[in-house]
């Protein structure tokens, strides 16, 4: 049903009153003349001052009862759709959520549904003799002289704008504006004489951001704009209606004088009409004609050109472009007319509905106003590692479809403190023209690199906004930390399955004892290690230790080298990770003063002791967990190992059996999660063999958001291959160099070799970083000599240096804001299971978005290799997945590529393994009774089993006071239900 | 102050030889043409009109160059609209308002 006039005025008191964060409710200046108070609503979430403004029009005219209702329709439908999150459909014209949104918040929309209360009281009252449902003017009887049939003021004639008809307008004017206060077009007894006009005036001079005005009325299906007094040309400025020589001219069809509008005006309204018309058309078909106001008979004291007048009147007022709606049906024969039966007027309310919302979208497009909001009010760079470059954004938020161009009018400069700010994009940003009026935000970045910890530097910058003229100061404050610190603790397995071979020729222990000195030799300076051992007990080793500089004779690194030789296998150890875990967790506990903590668990076996892993107390492990499994996922119990590294920022990796090609697996993985827990990218990570007369030079790539880097070289002999560094320049680096070249350092040690630099560096007073840096390998050939000798008595790594060469892996890692972030996730752990990749590139912490691609080299467990491309599913962000039928280790290699945001090209690599085995001699939950019974009967079944325990052993356990033949006998019961057979 | 009384107005196209003399006729009769003038011109210059006027000034618009027809007594059916205007006030509940016509789509 219509809305009579008192639920009008409480629909938008309460709506105001439901939605108080979106809209305001505004009380008019003016109560009507029979008194009554107006009201309208300021639909928006942002202030009145921030954005521009729609005004809206109904009511004016009594009689035209359903503009009240399109409109109050306008407003319940935003909010709804807004605060339910939903878009909005009308028949064939949808919006979506982002559009009603961008409409909320980034648009004012001055809504006055009911200007004419009076009248159309009057219109939809029916007291005989004192109701007329067809009045259209409002209720003022000051012109009537007490005849009922002259009260009244045509409210759309009564603004002043060539309010004046008998002298502005040619005779013909009379047609539709009148003098007489029967007529139905009286225009009052002066302009603004009525209080409706006025507040409609008020409205106009309390938002000046209003920038278009819309009018609705009825009926005709039309949507018209300016001029409403003649036609338009675009060609003479001077002849327009402030123009005293066409007085009395104008307003006359197919004569000389026609009204000046800019044509960008005209074309605007043009379009703004259109945007209108084919939205409504959407909705069920309804063609609306969307034309300028003036058609053979002119207007005056219109709202619409009286709207768009006032900047020509007076510069000082904003442009407004006015429109007038007209809905409902033309046909001569249809009875609708001004008073719609009501199940077409909800046709008609959802088909002009859908209308304003598309011209609520465009208008901003089509006005060409620009608003520019500064959002950041300072820039703070916090806690910024030393040495490390980082990126804040000062944020401003653009509504306009036109192109916007910000740019540096003065800084970045520092005003006190260290360091220097930086414009890593340079000094002039550009949003390009846009389609709608959402909301779009300009990011301009300012960069700082970590100087000394405990500096503080504060800056300032100022940015203009060209096309508005504004400009910004923003105020910046930055401070420097020392590089993020981490305690590390290794957890060493040292159950007697550690003296089993590896695969590659090495027995387990051995590959450890190669590996994890280099975890201790590139340790940054001022982390901490300890170390843990553990069979079915756990040992504390070496209490975490704070680490000094990198260099053979360092006491820390040596002393935990020395333990970690010392970590032989215990024949009679067994596997109880969980104690192995505690006793790590024990030496963290206690340690402070660093920003992190990490737990490095190292084993090749299934846990056969308590406490399992299950059995450590929930929540006592906070530190990061990392698991390598030495190993198949057969021998090692992957999924206890996944279970425990999940939720801690961790994961597990394992090797599989290892050959003679994977000699350095196990210390690229400790160095991949050195690198993890020190926050630095492994930039490349090849391998390869080198002989007597080579030269190999491998390259990789360094960039300007790399800090700081370390190239290692991993290679059983390290003082035999003569390794330098080669800069993008072509300069050569040596060993001999250092000392001389400011943050450069090189170590050697007896598996490794490497330089640590901080970047950029300062070679011959210039600043190496970006681009191409080599590695120069060649071969030391007497000591290469020295080495074939020394491996004479390891077959495999003789005859290994015969055919290919001395082994070697080179890695390069940086410190970095470019990062690469790669999990694994698997949909099961046996075949068939869907192992998926997601890896992350970021860069100062905002995604590599369309600049990067990321693949992933699979080596299967049968050794054959595959190559995945990922997606770019999400800005920087790379998926990608494989079935894996088979059983075993997969190991990816994934590899990322791209261009940072300066444009210079980078690599990342990182390794994820995914774990596949059957389900058979799976254990099962260790905690569980009745496995951990199953566990014991194996156990003692394999123990016990000859030849193990022969009759010789059983004769000596007897005479320690052990009686085999007894356990047997006390065991069978418990056990003979047990999987695997009976004991004996 | 004179008893205001109800006179019918009819609905009716009014069609004139030129626009001129649609003008001149307004001038003569108080013809309401509605809103904003619902006016279209013919190839032939003429031009119809929607308009509004009471019953007992019809027999007035009739002169040379003018045809008028009759097509609905609007009093009539706009009183039958007042049957469709909301009673009372059904927003008068504590922060009670109407519900928007649009289809609220969820989006994915």
């Amino acid at each position: 049903m219509y809305l009579n006039i008192d639920e009008v005025d409480t629909a938008v008191v309460n709506l105001a009153a439901q939605f108080p964060t979106l809209c305001e409710l505004i009380t008019l200046p003016e109560t009507s003349i029979e008194g009554r108070t107006c009201h309208a609503l300021r639909v928006g979430s942002a202030p009145a001052a921030g954005r521009d403004a729609v005004l809206l029009l109904g009511g004016v005219h009594a009689r035209e009862w359903g503009s009240c209702e399109i409109l109050i329709n306008l407003v319940t439908d935003l909010f709804e759709a807004y605060t339910q999150h939903t878009g909005l459909g009308y028949g064939g014209t949808t919006f979506r959520l982002a559009e009603v949104t961008a409409i909320v918040d980034g648009l004012n929309i001055l809504v006055f549904p009911l200007v004419n209360p009076d009248g159309r009281a009057f219109s939809q009252s029916t007291a005989p003799g004192n109701s007329d449902p067809l009045w259209r003017k409002n209720r003022n009887p000051a012109s009537s002289g007490g005849d009922p049939a002259k009260i009244g003021v045509d409210i759309n004639r009564n603004y002043d704008v060539l309010w004046d008809f008998r002298h502005l307008m040619a005779p013909i004017a009379a047609t539709y504006t009148s003098d007489d206060p029967a007529r139905e077009t009286f225009h009052g007894p002066a302009a603004f004489s009525e209080p409706e006009t006025r507040n409609v005036r008020w409205l106009l001079e309390m938002f000046p951001r209003i920038r278009w005005c819309i009018d609705i009325h009825s009926y005709q299906e039309d949507m018209l704009f300016n001029w409403g007094d003649d036609e338009n040309q675009s060609a003479d400025p001077s002849m327009n209606l402030t123009n005293s020589a066409f007085d009395a001219i104008r307003g006359k069809s197919g004569d000389a004088y026609k009204e000046f509008i800019p044509q960008d005006d005209w074309d605007t309204a043009q379009a703004l009409a259109n945007t209108f018309k084919a939205a409504l058309q959407g909705v069920r078909g309804r063609q609306y004609t969307a034309k300028q106001s003036y058609y053979l008979y002119p207007t005056s004291g219109a709202s619409d050109d009286y709207v768009y007048n006032r900047h020509l009147a007076d510069p000082m007022q904003g442009k407004v472009l006015g429109f007038v709606i007209e809905w409902g049906k033309r046909e001569s024969d249809d009875k609708h007319s001004f008073h719609p039966d009501w199940s077409e007027m909800e046709l008609i309310i959802k088909d002009v509905t859908a209308g304003l919302i598309a011209f609520c979208l465009s208008a901003p497009c089509g006005g060409g106003s620009i608003a520019v909001t500064q959002e950041t009010q300072t820039i703070n760079f916090i806690d910024v590692p030393a040495g490390e470059e980082t990126v804040r954004a000062a944020v401003f938020s653009i509504v306009s479809c036109s192109s916007v161009t910000i740019q540096v009018l003065a800084g970045p400069q520092v005003t006190s403190g260290p360091g220097a700010f930086g414009l890593p994009l340079g000094g002039v940003l550009s949003l390009p023209a846009a389609s709608g009026s959402a909301a779009r935000q300009l990011l301009f970045w300012i960069s700082f690199r970590g100087t000394n910890p405990g500096d503080v530097t504060d800056g300032t910058i100022r940015i203009q906004a060209n096309e508005t003229g504004e400009t910004f100061d923003i105020p910046i404050h930055a401070n420097t930390v020392a590089r993020p610190r981490v305690a590390a603790t290794l957890v060493l397995d040292k159950s007697n399955s550690m003296t089993f071979d590896a695969g590659d020729g090495r027995r387990r222990i051995d590959v450890l004892h190669d590996a994890a000195p280099v975890f201790v030799d590139v340790l940054q300076e001022h982390n901490a290690i300890g170390i843990v051992s553990f069979d079915q007990d756990a040992y504390p080793v070496m209490p975490v230790t704070e680490a000094g500089a990198p260099g053979p004779f360092e006491l820390t690194r040596t002393t935990a080298k020395a333990a970690i030789a010392a970590h032989v296998p215990n024949p009679q150890g067994w596997t109880a990770i969980g104690d192995g875990l505690e006793a790590a967790h024990g030496l963290l506990d206690g340690v402070t003063g660093y920003d992190s903590r990490a737990i490095i668990v190292l084993t090749d076996g299934q846990e056969t002791a308590h406490k399992y892993i299950s059995e450590v107390a929930p929540g006592l492990i906070n530190d990061t967990v990392y698991a390598i499994g030495l190993g198949t996922p057969e021998e090692i119990n992957p999924a206890a190992l996944q279970a425990l590294t999940n939720g801690t920022g961790g994961y597990v990796l394992m090797t599989g059996t290892l050959d003679v090609d994977d000699r350095f697996t196990l210390t690229k993985y400790y160095l991949q999660i050195l690198a993890a827990v020190s926050n630095q990218e492994i930039v490349r990570d090849p391998t390869g063999s080198i002989r007597s007369g080579e030269v190999h030079t491998l390259d990789f790539l360094l960039n300007e958001a790399d800090g700081g880097a370390d190239v290692m070289l991993i290679t059983p002999a390290p003082g035999v291959i003569r390794f330098r560094l080669r800069t993008p320049a072509g300069q050569l680096i040596d060993p001999a160099m250092v000392g001389t070249v400011p943050g450069l350092l090189h170590v050697r040690s007896s598996n490794v070799a490497f330089y640590r630099m901080t970047l950029p560096l300062l070679l011959n007073g210039s600043a190496q970083r970006p681009g191409t840096w080599q590695a120069v390998l060649d071969i030391d050939a007497s000591g290469y000599t020295n080495y074939l000798t020394h491996v004479s008595r390891d077959a495999a790594a003789l005859a290994h240096a015969n055919t290919h060469g001395l082994p070697y892996s080179l890695t390069i890692q940086a410190f970095s804001s470019l990062r690469m972030n790669g999990r694994l996730a698997q949909s099961s752990t046996t075949p068939g299971a869907i192992l998926r990749l997601r890896v992350a590139l970021t860069e100062y912490g905002l995604p590599v978005e369309g600049r990067a691609t990321v693949t992933a080299l699979l080596t299967m467990p049968d050794g054959t290799k595959q190559s995945l491309d990922l997606a770019e599913n999400d800005p920087g962000i790379f998926e990608g997945s494989v079935t894996a039928w088979l059983t075993g280790v997969f190991e990816f290699l994934i590899h990322g590529e791209g261009t940072s945001i300066r444009g210079t090209r980078f690599t990342r690599e990182q390794i994820l393994t995914g774990m596949v085995w059957t389900e058979v001699g799976v254990p099962q939950d260790p905690s569980g009774a009745g496995h951990s019974c199953n566990c014991l009967c194996q156990t003692i079944r394999c123990l016990l089993k000859e030849p193990r325990v022969t009759s010789v052993v059983e004769e000596k356990l007897q005479r320690e006071g052990i009686d085999v033949r007894l356990i047997r006998a006390a065991l069978k019961r418990c056990c003979e239900n047990q999987s695997g057979g009976p004991i004996l | 102050m004179t008893e205001y009384k109800e006179e019918h107005v009819m609905r009716v196209q009014i069609t004139a030889r030129t626009p001129e003399l649609l003008a001149a006729l307004a001038d003569r009769v108080p013809i309401d043409f509605g809103c904003r003038g619902v006016v279209s011109q013919r190839k032939d210059g003429s031009v119809v009109a929607d308009a509004y006027v009471k019953e007992n000034r019809i027999k007035d618009l009739e002169q040379d160059g003018i045809a008028v027809k009759t097509i609905a007594d609007q009093t009539a059916i706009s009183r039958e609209r007042q049957k469709q205007v909301g009673r009372g006030n059904r927003f008068s509940g504590e922060l009670s308002i109407p519900r928007g016509l649009g289809k609220k789509i969820r989006e994915e």
